[in-house]
């Protein structure tokens, strides 16, 4: 849980800098989150409420987009996403060649008042 | 009011890895990123690389506290920096840019021990010019599967202690399953750092890319 406290500071730094001068309130962040990239949504909220005390994103809520890196298997040549507890080809139960990796968090879009 | 961003929560970051990787560049160094878990063998593995090349070699030991590697790296003589996180899991580009500048070194190859952990040092990029995936046959044969980001980042995977292979329940086709899945192009070396088995290979290869960095 600890992994994401470095990631949910550099979130809060990105949105705080995107703020136009006028906004005093963040009300939503949407955030993408790649599989491969190990962070946990649930332990970024955790961290968010902590570190954005006292600042204008405080009651944002955080959506979270999760992107699932693809793999073709190199068994039966399918096309296939990892899903939460295996890299292997969910048809044929082989192991596939990583093909699409998703290992970045994005900020998407904003809504402030 | 909705904002467009589409922004890399990490750019602060990477945007100081570049300049690091331009220093370096600029100190015809090269450097080389080794992650591992707590106990992998990291400082062991890096003393006898380093005792094998015929390169002049530094050492960035970070660690969430303490100078116990950075004492042990420096009773081989090899120079040393200690950078402590002070909680945090991970280098960053910031960190090994501020230690940089403590070790002027030039034309040698500066080998970072990050902090013990397979989830976020995969994250951060810090300006090296590749990373190292070091996992032991003492941590089991799921480590790939369970930790995929750095087996598929890695350019290069060490697997130690293979002196202890008899002694635990390691499946290595298993293992290497997993790290060819995520990282089909990815170079593979067995190592014992205690005994240096298998450290020739994997020394002679990084001698060639240190090389071949500079012949570009």
């Amino acid at each position: 849980m600890l992994h994401e406290l470095s990631i949910t500071s550099a979130i809060l730094d990105t949105v705080l800098s995107e703020l136009p001068a006028d906004c005093n309130k963040v009300t939503r962040i949407d955030i993408t989150l790649g599989d491969l990239s190990g962070f946990v949504g649930e332990h970024v909220k955790y961290y968010f409420e902590l570190l954005s005390r006292d600042t204008p994103a405080s009651d944002a809520i955080l959506t979270f987009d999760y992107k699932r890196s693809k793999f073709r298997c190199t068994n039966c040549g399918k096309l296939y996403e990892r899903s939460d507890f295996s890299i292997r080809c969910p048809y044929c139960k082989s192991m596939g060649t990583l093909i699409e990796s998703c290992n970045s968090v994005y900020i998407n879009r904003i809504e402030v008042e | 009011m909705e904002i467009k961003v589409i922004k890399d929560v990490l750019e602060a970051n990477n945007y100081i890895a570049c300049k690091v990787k331009e220093e370096i560049a600029k100190r015809q160094a090269m450097m080389i990123n080794i992650i591992g878990s707590p106990g992998a063998g990291k400082t062991s593995f890096i003393v006898k690389t380093i005792q094998y090349l015929d390169i002049k070699s530094v050492v960035i030991e970070g660690d969430v506290t303490s100078d116990i590697d950075s004492r042990k790296v420096a009773e081989f003589g090899i120079p040393v920096v200690q950078v402590n996180t002070g909680g945090g899991c991970h280098l960053n580009a910031n960190m090994i840019n501020l230690a940089l500048k403590e070790m002027p070194v030039k034309n040698a190859i500066v080998f970072v021990e990050n902090v013990g952990n397979l989830v976020c040092p995969a994250s951060f990029d810090i300006g090296e010019d590749f990373k190292v995936a070091l996992s032991s046959v003492t941590e089991g044969h799921d480590k790939p599967y369970k930790y995929p980001a750095i087996f598929e980042k890695a350019k290069v995977t060490i697997l130690n202690k293979t002196d202890l292979k008899k002694y635990v329940d390691f499946d290595a086709n298993f293992f290497y399953k997993g790290v060819k899945t995520l990282n089909p192009n990815g170079y593979i070396f067995e190592v014992s750092s205690i005994l240096a088995d298998g450290i020739r290979e994997w020394g002679e290869w990084l001698k060639e890319q240190f090389k071949e960095k500079f012949k570009k």
